[in-house]
């Protein structure tokens, strides 16, 4: 952008103070009552298994969901008809229903009770209360995130530059790897970033479908919940290392992109 | 052998698009319109990428059915349409792995020398809008020997014309065919073999450069090609007037309200008053400007009325052109064509 930019207008500026104090306001929280403590947090056995935990489940999950995200968003831009519109509204519902109700909804179908557990029993693979449980979880919660962003960048793109690979004789896959996504790495890299912080972020749901088993599933959120009761100052010690994490990554994510 | 075939229908809109046309091997075909007339409509219709009722035949091949990939063409749109974060060189190379056509290291190596490929940036990104535009068109005609353009010359310098329309005439020679759009007739000059006018969506005319401007059927088909259009009114004395000035017409043009039409290869230019001649019309003009092409020179003149005039190179040297140099003009009766009013 070399074009000048022209200010906002001031109640624009005082009205996003008001928005920015709220957004800083916890953060101030953790930095009072946990800045002392993140030393304490980072020596903690049970904190740095969590970390662990965290760390291997939302990576891969951030990737599968950016995949898959991809795929989605290019289906519900680009598709025809109801498909496209199914696929646009699921790639986005996750965002308006509660975390819980989706682990809840998880463990209707894929719990050991659920409609696909006996069959997933007998081969056993009811993933339940495992890491594979706490990917699945993150997966469903980051997806919206990358289809929300990859639909932006999409619904912005020029089409020309894709119909010109097309007239010279690129098919449909050819011409998405060589154009399309080349020209999406923004949006990705963004939908990517914000999916992770969202996976690393997950609670609810993870709480529901995977359970809180030291070492297995209780990722540095539960973590934090735990020793909410008992050491109210290592668990914001303790969330002040999981928001470092998250806005390192995210930023790192948006500055590739850009 | 017809190397393009398209005929149909299609609706752009309010716009009844009529297709017809043809391209041959080594020739290089101008649809010409006013805006809005549906020459990009047409390329699109050709292409794939606007429904059409009708048939498109490639290489004597029905593609009507197939889609865009599937048809074996080379697009260059007007806006350039490149990728850009892509690189030059490695758009080329996928449009020349397509084709399939003999060597495709050795004929990207004569584009990128044809159009001067090679001395821009590496990154699309860092194109002017001519070298996108060049780069453009050399993905295009790497990509197939039938090839669509839409105004391949609207971006470019002077020098960046002269290679774009030799790279173009180079793909013809070789014996492919190039089906283009343009609106400026300085385009078309030493470019174009044939013409297929378009007004409203209709084909108004069509047939070679040379025919279209020597009988043009309508004014405006005379307007985009060049040609000088005057509307007055004949008196009994064959002499043409409007606000323009006045012609001496020839003797056959009834009297009353008439256009007429002046092509640029009928206007002589000189540095004195031709004492005696044929020519009915010496006029007294002021040099606007000169344009240099391929085959010829072409002069825009001011006076009464404004003409514009086409002449050799030679003939440009020797009259040493330059805008603001005063000259003579002179134009026989009989080659101002008159066509009945309305027209």
């Amino acid at each position: 952008m070399d074009q000048p930019r022209l200010p906002p207008p001031r109640a624009a500026v005082a009205l996003g103070a008001v928005a920015a104090t709220l957004l800083a306001l916890p953060l101030l929280g953790l930095l009072v009552r946990g800045g002392s403590r993140v030393g304490d947090a980072l020596a903690s056995e049970a904190i740095r298994q969590a970390l662990l935990v965290t760390a291997r489940t939302s990576l891969p999950a951030a990737a599968i969901a950016t995949v898959l995200g991809v795929a989605l968003a290019l289906v519900a831009e680009r598709g025809r008809g109801w498909v496209a519109g199914a696929a646009g509204l699921l790639g986005e519902v996750p965002l308006v229903v509660p975390p819980v109700v989706s682990g809840l909804g998880l463990l209707l179908v894929l719990g050991r009770e659920g409609l696909l557990g006996g069959a997933l029993d007998v081969v056993g693979l009811v993933p339940t209360f495992r890491a594979g449980a706490v990917m699945i979880v993150q997966v469903v919660v980051a997806l919206p995130m990358v289809v929300l962003a990859v639909r932006a960048g999409l619904s912005t793109l020029d089409p020309l530059p894709e119909q010109v690979a097309a007239v010279h004789g690129e098919g449909p896959l050819r011409r998405t790897l060589s154009t399309t996504l080349p020209a999406l790495r923004g949006p990705v890299l963004l939908g990517a970033g914000l999916g992770w912080g969202r996976a690393v972020g997950e609670f609810g749901a993870t709480l529901v479908f995977a359970g809180s088993l030291p070492g297995r599933t209780r990722t540095l959120p539960l973590q934090v919940f735990s020793d909410l009761q008992a050491d109210p100052g290592l668990a914001a010690g303790a969330a002040l290392v999981l928001v470092a994490t998250s806005v390192a990554a995210f930023v790192l994510a948006r500055r590739i992109g850009r | 052998m017809t190397l393009l075939r398209a005929q149909g229908r299609a609706n752009v809109g309010s716009l009844a698009l009529e297709v017809d046309l043809t391209v041959d091997a080594g020739e290089v075909v101008a649809i010409v319109g006013p805006n809005g007339s549906g020459k990009s409509s047409t390329l699109a219709a050709v292409l794939g990428l606007l429904p059409m009722e009708g048939r498109v035949e490639v290489h004597g091949h029905d593609v009507s059915e197939r889609p865009l990939e599937a048809r074996g063409l080379g697009w260059c749109p007007q806006a350039p349409g490149l990728p850009p974060t892509a690189r030059v060189e490695r758009l080329l190379r996928r449009a020349s792995e397509r084709a399939e056509r003999g060597d495709g290291a050795s004929a990207r190596a004569r584009m990128v020398a044809a159009l001067e490929l090679g001395q821009m940036p590496a990154r699309v990104s860092a194109l002017s809008g001519g070298q996108a535009q060049r780069v453009a068109l050399g993905r295009a005609l790497l990509a197939s020997d039938v090839v669509l353009a839409d105004e391949p010359v609207a971006a470019q310098d002077a020098h960046g014309a002269a290679l774009v329309r030799g790279a173009i005439r180079a793909h013809a020679a070789a014996g492919g065919g190039v089906l283009l759009v343009s609106h400026r007739p300085d385009d078309l000059d030493g470019l174009a073999d044939r013409v297929v006018v378009l007004d409203g969506g209709q084909v108004r005319q069509h047939g070679t450069l040379a025919e279209v401007r020597a009988a043009p059927t309508t004014a405006h088909a005379a307007r985009v090609l060049g040609t000088t259009v005057l509307v007055g009114e004949v008196d009994d004395a064959h002499v043409l007037r409007g606000g323009w000035g006045e012609l001496r017409v020839g003797d056959g043009a009834p009297v009353g309200q008439a256009t007429a039409l002046i092509r640029p290869s009928a206007v002589a230019l000189a540095t004195r008053p031709p004492s005696d001649g044929s020519q009915r019309n010496v006029l007294e003009m002021t040099v606007a400007s000169v344009t240099r092409h391929l085959d010829g020179v072409t002069v825009s003149l001011d006076g009464r009325p404004a003409l514009r005039a086409l002449v050799t190179h030679d003939a440009a040297e020797a009259l040493g052109l330059q805008p603001g140099q005063p000259l003579w003009a002179s134009i026989k009766a009989a080659d101002v064509t008159v066509l009945p009013a309305g027209a």
